[in-house]
């Protein structure tokens, strides 16, 4: 076969173009051309389950994809209801629109820089769109020419000047997920930031997690293909390594709200942000534990952790709810000293905070690496590790509880990848579903008008918890096979 | 010794008197006059009663013309010479009596008559100046000579009127490029509007070597799939075989579908016009962001509104059937811990909301399905103002149906010869050899069906000009394709033919064909029909229903051309009507 050299030669030369000429913020001012260019029925708009997956990959996404509703989602009721809170003044459809402008399509629709300051409502077609395929896969100016070349393979296609994003490591797929289902106030040029006063409309809270993310919506890659063994091979992998890069865009988030509050507001090179310094709330409640504020203070129902000691690890004796406790309570658990100290009222205040966060944000982005490569049989070891845990004690709260009840279930299914430990992981599994999964999962409350403002684990016991997940390992919770 | 004869011998010989003796002649002559009488009074009363002309004509009439053969003044006047020759020939007595007796059947107008001087267009009204009767049953009517046409072709300028000069070549004495000038649409360029990269297509998985997404029969419609899959060495391709193109499999002769090629003497010998459901549905379905695997294509050259509404049934549809989800559907596999033991939001009951919803769906399937209209189309083309033109029986196709704009082209009678002699620009060039060796490499792929593998080691030879976008050239050969074989009988074979590698080409074939001017071109007009002035209809005698038949079907295969040509009143283009196909 002859080899492409010049395909190769255009490609090489165009990243290397790239590569002098690029901006660290990559996504912005880079060429958008629109989901439509890719819906052509040779190129991903095929009939589903024709042909190989990139052949109908548009087609599947657009149709299955929940991304691909986001935008039109922000006309049902429930979408105008948090659009009436938080902008009460907003009676026209122009108003609607331009409120759904300024706090929600940055993450709702895949919008530029220009569109969030826009004054013009919003078109149907931009709103059919939602979350398109730039979004995840970044603005295709300048690649969409090059991606069907041969020669467009490997990490080259990532450099940041090519607009392409990573979508194939799981740090790189962790990363594009955690611009919106974290939230960030840089990148790509335009804040997205669901903060408390979002959630006290109604908007549901952010708990990112890779895996289940990752499952729940429909593959429009090939599953069976080189570039997703590494998910396929380790669930805990996946689960640890998105949870890293969660606790560092929420740091990085922190980060970027403490210098945003201050009187003279974010860095100039945020351009295109319609905040203004001072005018972001301080300190950003959605940055901590909701439960440690929102539960019933009766005596009776009070969910102070158990602890031998006077000070709680998590903190919450002492009134200072943990910060961030979806991603963190893990680490604090395992008693990481440094998030305790970041996120901590301290002398220097909000700049301080903000160096401090930055500082985390960097160190969990190194740990997101370090745990991809970690070998994917760890499931033994985890298993044995959270047993022996849960024997000592219950978990803190329904954070530290949810963190122990994902790395378990994921423990599990990769443990259940090994024939020897299939059966005895998968029957530890449906016990685990059928005795811990309904613990986890917040009281039902369908018919209330209110139903997104009440969710929360108001009868959930940690005690309970425990003893059933040990009831469900086993009272040793490493019996052999 | 001479021997002189006497007087008296001599009167012994001849009587004297023998002038008073009556002879049996003389005896009889008033007999064989009266004989001669009755005999000539007999024919003539035989001629006239028994209704037998043939004893008054100069031959028989070709068969196309026998049902009338015994009724002379179908054409003729009595004692009005028609021959041109004639002493008593008068134009406007015989010729009118003629034409008018001609064009009972033949509905053909008149030849740029009104440009025509005095002693032209009576040529013109001479139907049997070119159409020669009473030479005999299989006399060919329309066989009509070169010179018939070069008479007034070969010098125009002689033949018009002042300041009525054509704007065809004024001096046509032959065929060559020098004699005869290129066919028309070379000079006047593509008035398609279709792109279209012919050579991309031509290539195996239709990419060029070095890119990825070369297309396999896996990924057509699977409802279409199958006229594109090939014998593999006695076995069907697989779904994962690349999709290797012929020529044919867009470009078929009309006719019969499923039967061979029709016969020379059949009408139908052009290629059918492109249909989009016919040859590019199956690769390019019109898909919209609700195409799952249980709905269905967008229509093709649908009013919009009928598109929106099909999008929005599929929305809805396939939502019904779980294979669309639209906001707040809660068909997730893993509930988050945190959601509600069902894994469900409350769903929004606000029917207003939810047509808002639809609408925004809509409008994103609709931008989704003109970014694959305008592919092919341009934007003009796809408003709903031009796709109602566009679907009327009267418009013409986007893609011209003839590329000969005054002359036609008999596909079937060239279907030896390889399609790349005369349309080398549709093919993908190769570094490995000449166009030919490159058709012959494909027509393998599409005759044999070569493995994925090979297909693809062909490929790897084959790339194409991105820019290539033949709506907009015209993609026939030149007179030098024709040329070559169609010469006159004294002219040699000219050696751009004899190559082996040609020969191959022209698939071993004669290369000698006429010349002729009626090979390729027609000359009369159709003539427009008043609608108070139609004939009555009365059934043919049986001997002649078939070439009656025939002249209808190709009347209105002719019409067809007509309209895609949008010739009729283009005094500048050619319409034939009548006469069989050569």
């Amino acid at each position: 076969m002859k080899f492409p050299i010049g395909s190769l030669c255009l490609s090489a030369t165009v990243v290397a173009v790239f590569l002098l000429v690029g901006k660290s913020d990559f996504l912005y001012g880079q060429e958008w051309i629109g989901s439509q260019s890719c819906a052509s029925a040779t190129c991903h708009g095929g009939g589903v389950d024709q042909g190989e997956a990139w052949h109908h990959s548009y087609s599947l996404s657009r149709s299955a994809d929940p991304h691909a509703t986001a935008g039109a989602l922000l006309y049902d009721a429930d979408s105008r209801r948090i659009v009436k809170a938080l902008a009460p003044g907003a009676t026209t459809e122009i108003e609607y629109d331009l409120a759904l402008r300024t706090r929600c399509i940055s993450c709702h629709l895949t919008a530029t820089p220009a569109d969030v300051v826009s004054q013009e409502p919003l078109s149907l077609v931009h709103v059919g769109e939602g979350v398109g395929c730039e979004s995840c896969h970044g603005p295709a100016g300048e690649w969409k020419d090059m991606h069907v070349l041969e020669s467009w393979t490997g990490p080259m296609r990532f450099q940041p000047a090519t607009g392409m994003l990573d979508t194939e490591s799981i740090t790189g797929r962790a990363e594009g997920c955690v611009r919106c289902h974290v939230g960030s106030r840089s990148a790509d040029g335009i804040v997205r930031d669901m903060n408390h006063d979002l959630i006290a409309a109604g908007h549901p809270a952010l708990r990112f997690d890779l895996l289940i993310y990752n499952d729940n919506i429909p593959h429009h890659w090939d599953d069976t293909g080189i570039v997703e063994k590494a998910f396929g091979e380790s669930s805990l992998k996946v689960r640890r390594v998105g949870r890293s890069i969660g606790l560092a865009a929420a740091a990085k988030l922190s980060s970027e709200r403490a210098l945003a509050s201050l009187p003279q507001g974010e860095p100039s090179q945020n351009a295109g942000h319609r905040t203004t310094g001072g005018i972001v709330p301080w300190p950003e409640l959605s940055d901590f534990d909701c439960f440690a504020c929102h539960q019933s203070l009766s005596p009776k129902s009070y969910r102070a952790p158990e602890t031998a000691d006077g000070e709680t690890p998590l903190q919450v004796s002492n009134g200072l709810p943990l910060w961030n406790a979806w991603f963190s309570a893990m680490d604090s658990r395992a008693g990481d000293v440094e998030i305790y100290n970041s996120f901590k009222p301290k002398p220097g205040g909000n700049q301080r905070w903000s160096e401090d966060a930055e500082k985390i944000a960097s160190r969990y982005r190194v740990k997101a690496s370090e745990d991809a490569g970690v070998p994917a049989s760890q499931g033994l070891v985890q298993l044995t590790a959270i047993t022996n845990d849960l024997n000592k004690r219950a978990p803190a709260d329904w954070h530290a509880a949810a963190m122990i009840y994902l790395d378990l279930q994921a423990a599990l299914q990769d443990l259940a990848l090994q024939s020897e430990w299939k059966s005895y992981a998968n029957s530890i599994l449906e016990s685990i579903e059928s005795n811990v999964t309904p613990l986890m999962r917040f009281p039902d409350d369908a018919g209330s008008a209110h139903s997104l403002r009440l969710r929360s684990p108001k009868n959930f016991d940690p005690r309970d918890f425990r003893s059933k997940t040990l009831a469900a390992l086993g009272s040793t919770g490493t019996s052999a096979p | 010794m001479d021997i002189r004869e006497e007087g008296k011998s001599r009167s012994q010989r001849i009587n004297i008197d023998y002038y008073r003796q009556k002879t049996w002649l003389s005896r009889s002559r008033g007999l064989l006059a009266l004989a001669a009488t009755i005999l000539t009074a007999g024919y003539c009363v035989y001629v006239l009663a028994s209704g037998n002309a043939s004893h008054l004509s100069t031959g028989p009439v070709a068969s196309a013309h026998a049902s009338f053969e015994n009724e002379c003044r179908k054409c003729h006047l009595d004692f009005t010479p028609i021959s041109r020759d004639s002493l008593r020939f008068n134009s406007s007595t015989a010729l009118d009596r003629l034409e008018e007796a001609c064009q009972q059947c033949h509905r053909v107008d008149h030849h740029f008559r009104g440009m025509m001087k005095p002693e032209f267009a009576t040529l013109d009204q001479h139907c049997s100046g070119c159409h020669t009767d009473h030479l005999g049953r299989d006399n060919n009517l329309v066989n009509v000579a070169s010179g018939k046409c070069t008479n007034c072709h070969g010098d125009l300028a002689a033949t018009c009127l002042a300041g009525k000069q054509p704007q065809v070549k004024s001096n046509v004495t032959g065929f060559s490029l020098e004699a005869h000038g290129d066919f028309a649409s070379l000079k006047n360029g593509d008035p398609g509007r279709i792109k279209f990269d012919h050579a991309q297509h031509m290539l195996p998985g239709q990419v060029d070597a070095g890119m990825k997404g070369a297309f396999t029969l896996g990924n057509l419609e699977a409802n279409l799939r199958e006229a594109y899959r090939k014998q593999v060495k006695g076995t069907l391709q697989g779904d994962d075989a690349l999709v290797t193109l012929s020529c044919a499999d867009c470009h078929q002769f009309a006719g019969v579908v499923g039967q061979p090629l029709v016969g020379d003497d059949e009408v139908g010998r052009h290629i059918s016009p492109i249909s989009f459901d016919q040859h590019c549905a199956a690769c390019h379905p019109i898909n919209d962001p609700a195409r799952t695997k249980d709905t269905l294509p967008l229509p093709h050259a649908a009013p919009w509104k009928e598109i929106e509404m099909v999008i929005a049934s599929k929305l809805v549809g396939g939502q019904q059937l779980g294979s669309i989800r639209m906001p707040r559907d809660t068909n997730r596999k893993t509930p988050l811990v945190g959601e509600g033991m069902t894994g469900s939001l409350q769903r929004s009951a606000d029917e207003n909301k939810e047509r808002a919803i639809i609408a925004a769906k809509v409008s994103e399937g609709r931008a989704a399905a003109e970014a694959q209209c305008l592919k092919c189309h341009e934007p003009n083309d796809i408003t709903d103002q031009a796709i109602a033109s566009l679907r009327s029986t009267e418009a013409a196709p986007l893609i011209p149906e003839r590329w000969f704009s005054k002359g036609i082209y008999d596909h079937a009678a060239h279907r030896k010869i390889d399609c790349s002699f005369c349309h080398a620009d549709a093919y993908a060039k190769s570094a490995v050899g000449p166009v030919g060796e490159i058709e012959v490499v494909q027509g393998a792929i599409a005759e044999n069906g070569e493995s994925a593998e090979q297909a693809s080691s062909v490929a790897s030879t084959l790339t194409h000009s991105s820019d290539a976008l033949d709506s907009e050239r015209v993609m026939i050969g030149g007179i030098e394709t024709c040329t070559g074989c169609h010469r006159s009988a004294e002219t040699p074979v000219p050696a751009s033919i004899t190559d082996e590698s040609v020969h191959k080409i022209l698939g071993g074939q004669s290369n000698w064909a006429s010349d002729a001017c009626i090979e390729c071109h027609r000359y009369h007009w159709e003539r427009p029909i008043a609608p108070d002035s139609v004939p009555a209809v009365t059934e043919p005698p049986a001997s002649s229903q078939a070439v009656s038949k025939e002249a209808v079907t190709q009347e209105a295969v002719i019409a067809q051309g007509q309209k895609a040509h949008g010739a009729n009143a283009d005094a500048d283009a050619l319409t034939i009507v009548g006469g069989a196909f050569p």
